[in-house]
């Protein structure tokens, strides 16, 4: 019994039976008591009809006897005033006689019967009427035959009702008896199935419970064993939350924090306690990490967007007022059925990841200048060197002329000297503030950094403009940033290799304002394997001559100034090698930033192609 | 060596080229030049060199290459390499007879071209 599966179905099934069965047994006990009282009620009738014609025949004896009596007083009398009885007797009698031929048959009195009954109280009434008819006679007259003979007719009709009555008597004590009888028996019965429906009912409800509780305990246990489970992974839940390194926050539809991990709750100083049901945005203060303004509700942009996640950066400001530069990632937390159910906020302080940042982007800026000096040195020297010779000859020379001449190309010189310190300089001196920059002249003076290095290796460099471009930033950073792409190009290219710089307006491609610098270059293209990391921070293919560094912080200035950075294989063109495609807006996000003194809008990127590569790891935030 | 050096200067900045030509034709040498390596091996080749003033960083082929192929036509022709380069390669330095900067100044150029015609010329 105990060994049939449980189930809340089979629980539901037993319970049922259990009460099912008793109440059929009940139903059919009623059924046979409804039809035993029926029986015994159809006797009661009989006995009570029979009562009824025993009444009936009775009332037609009184009448006929009255009738009797009359006559025999009115015969001693000879007074007709003693027949007043006789005659109101009569319709009585006519009137029971007509009833009695009526008689139910459960009297037990037959229509022969009745019709002798008759017959004999018509054969006294024609006798009776035979006296009536003659001259009332002189009470003296009246003889004893003439008496006796109505008093033997009337004996025959007694004997006659006599006769009836018992026949009426015997039928309802019969009927009576089988009244007591069944009434006895019926007692009997009911006790007895009473008694048996009891037990049966007894034995069975037991079976039926002992089952209902087996089944009830197995559910019971089956509930205990889940609910240990459920506490189980509750715990391991929760324990996991607790032992990540990340803040995670836990927060409703209604944008009230439902959870935080420990290391939510010491980044923002609140306890979960005092957090619980407050307003994210009051929890979690973030702001812009350069100009402070608060970054609005991080769940506003989540709403009607899919599950993916957002990702924000900010500083975070506890609530005693400390502050950590934070990375945030916002995701929408999905029911069961796969609606929204709040979202989830998680976060980790990354203070030290940021300095660790700005050392790098400093140290790259140094490597920048590092991979120049070969260059510069040789920039510098080579004026150096004919200004050197020049000074030697002015003071030989005896030739005003000559002297003069002279005089004019060591100027020359000592200019271009002074070109190319400006231009080494001008990597370092930045303004700030994002001014109007003169993409043309930009790459000019980085071309003319990097001459040498390109003439040594006999690499042929073209650059073609379309249209006068300008785009609004900061000269130094984008002057790295080309340095750094031009140099690597020239790199790939290898000697006697070809560089092409193609600046373009945007617009002409997609209706996106701004411009597209592109540097391709006839090198090998870029390995499969190094393309998905390309603009990971030590990322080098230059073994000791590289940081790493170089595409990162790139990355990171173009972005700043609202741009992307793409690179590709070419497929076409004479160039098959790389292709880097720097897009930078018309005028860039940051500066409009600034001026209209609210967060930068997140600007998509115009290239469409499936072929080239995005970044796959976070570039700096170059400051 | 009674007759007057002759020098072969190699260098792709023309001007300081030809200043340097000046120079060195001014303390009395004859003075060939040549822009590129390929172009001054050919001069060597043709004229009676007795030192080579040679630039390191020239494009196509550098002043180390240009003094390999000369020291393969004549290995003890005196070879003064001036480099605008701190530091240049071990094995370019053991190539020529003496390295030196560029911009140090018309008398050291002077000073060391005699130098290295001295080394190689005091034997012959």
């Amino acid at each position: 019994m105990t060994d049939s599966p449980v189930g809340l179905r089979e629980f539901n099934r037993v319970v049922r039976t259990t009460l099912l069965v008793p109440v059929t047994v009940l139903a059919l006990l009623a059924g046979l008591l409804v039809w035993q009282v029926e029986q015994a009620l159809d006797l009661r009738q009989h006995s009570i009809v029979n009562a009824r014609v025993s009444d009936q025949l009775q009332t037609l004896e009184q009448r006929v006897t009255d009738q009797e009596t009359s006559l025999r007083a009115y015969q001693l009398t000879g007074l007709p005033s003693q027949l007043v009885p006789y005659n109101s007797a009569a319709p009585g009698i006519e009137a029971t006689l007509a009833q009695l031929h009526h008689l139910p048959a459960v009297s037990g009195i037959s229509d022969t019967h009745v019709n002798k009954l008759e017959q004999d109280i018509r054969t006294w009434q024609t006798w009776a009427s035979g006296v009536l008819e003659q001259p009332a006679p002189a009470p003296e007259a009246v003889t004893a035959a003439l008496t006796q003979q109505g008093k033997g007719i009337m004996d025959g009709v007694h004997q006659d009702f006599q006769d009836a009555l018992g026949i009426a008597a015997r039928e309802r004590e019969g009927y009576d008896t089988k009244l007591n009888q069944r009434v006895s028996r019926f007692l009997q019965f009911v006790l007895a199935l009473a008694l048996a429906a009891g037990i049966t009912i007894g034995i069975f409800a037991s079976s039926r419970l002992q089952r209902v509780s087996n089944t009830y305990e197995l559910a019971l246990e089956e509930l205990q064993e889940r609910n240990a489970k459920v506490t189980a992974s509750q715990q391991l839940l929760s324990t996991t939350l607790e032992s990540i390194g990340d803040a995670v926050i836990s927060v409703t539809k209604e944008g009230k924090i439902r959870f935080m991990n420990a290391v939510a709750q010491k980044l923002t100083g609140w306890p979960l306690s005092a957090a619980t049901g407050q307003p994210v945005g009051d929890v979690l203060r973030l702001v812009h990490p350069q100009t402070h303004h608060p970054i609005g509700d991080v769940l506003e942009e989540l709403n009607g967007s899919s599950a993916m996640g957002l990702h924000h950066e900010g500083t975070l400001i506890a609530r005693d007022g400390s502050d950590y530069a934070v990375d945030a990632n916002v995701s929408t937390v999905v029911d069961a059925d796969g609606h929204p159910d709040g979202s989830v906020v998680v976060f980790r302080d990354v203070t030290e990841l940021r300095k660790a940042e700005v050392t790098l982007i400093a140290n790259e800026k140094l490597a920048v200048t590092g991979r120049l000096a070969a260059s510069i040195a040789h920039e510098i020297h080579n004026p150096l060197d004919s200004v050197a010779n020049l000074h030697f000859l002015i003071s030989q020379e005896a030739d005003p002329q000559r002297r003069s001449d002279y005089l004019k190309l060591a100027q020359q010189e000592l200019g271009r000297t002074l070109q190319i310190s400006r231009a080494m300089l001008s990597l370092y001196r930045e303004s700030p503030m994002p001014v109007q920059v003169n993409l043309e002249e930009l790459i000019g003076s980085v071309l003319l950094l990097l001459d040498r290095k390109m003439r040594d290796q006999n690499i042929q460099v073209e650059q073609s403009f379309t249209h006068p471009v300008h785009v609004y930033g900061f000269p130094g950073e984008l002057r790295q940033v080309f340095t750094n792409l031009i140099a690597n190009a020239g790199e790939a290219a290898g000697p006697n290799g070809h560089v092409r710089i193609l600046v373009r307006p945007a617009s002409q491609l997609d209706g996106r304002a701004g411009t597209i610098v592109e540097i391709a270059d006839s090198g090998r293209g870029i390995a499969p394997h190094v393309e998905k990391k390309l603009f990971q921070p030590f990322m080098t293919t230059k073994g000791e001559r590289g940081t790493g560094l170089g595409l990162w912080v790139s990355l990171g200035i173009v972005q700043k100034h609202g741009g992307t950075v793409r690179i590709s294989n070419s497929t076409e063109g004479d160039l098959r090698g790389a292709v880097v495609r720097v897009y930078l807006p018309e005028r860039s996000a940051q500066a409009k930033a600034e001026e209209e003194d609210h967060d930068a809008p997140l600007i998509a990127p115009p290239f469409e192609s499936a072929e080239e590569w995005a970044f796959t790891s976070r570039p700096p935030a170059v400051t | 060596m009674s007759r007057v050096p002759t020098i072969l200067c190699i260098d792709d900045e023309v001007l300081g080229l030809e200043i340097r030509k000046v120079v060195l034709e001014r303390e009395g040498y004859v003075v060939h030049t040549a822009t590129d390596g390929p172009a001054g091996i050919r001069i060597f080749r043709q004229q009676p060199i007795d030192a080579v003033v040679l630039d390191f960083a020239m494009p196509g082929m550098n002043g180390g290459a240009v003094a390999t192929a000369l020291r393969e036509i004549r290995p003890n022709i005196p070879i003064l390499l001036l480099s605008a380069y701190l530091t240049l390669p071990q094995e370019v330095q053991q190539m020529v007879t003496l390295v030196a900067n560029k911009g140090d100044g018309a008398l050291a150029l002077l000073r060391n071209v005699k130098k290295i015609l001295e080394i190689s010329g005091e034997p012959s």
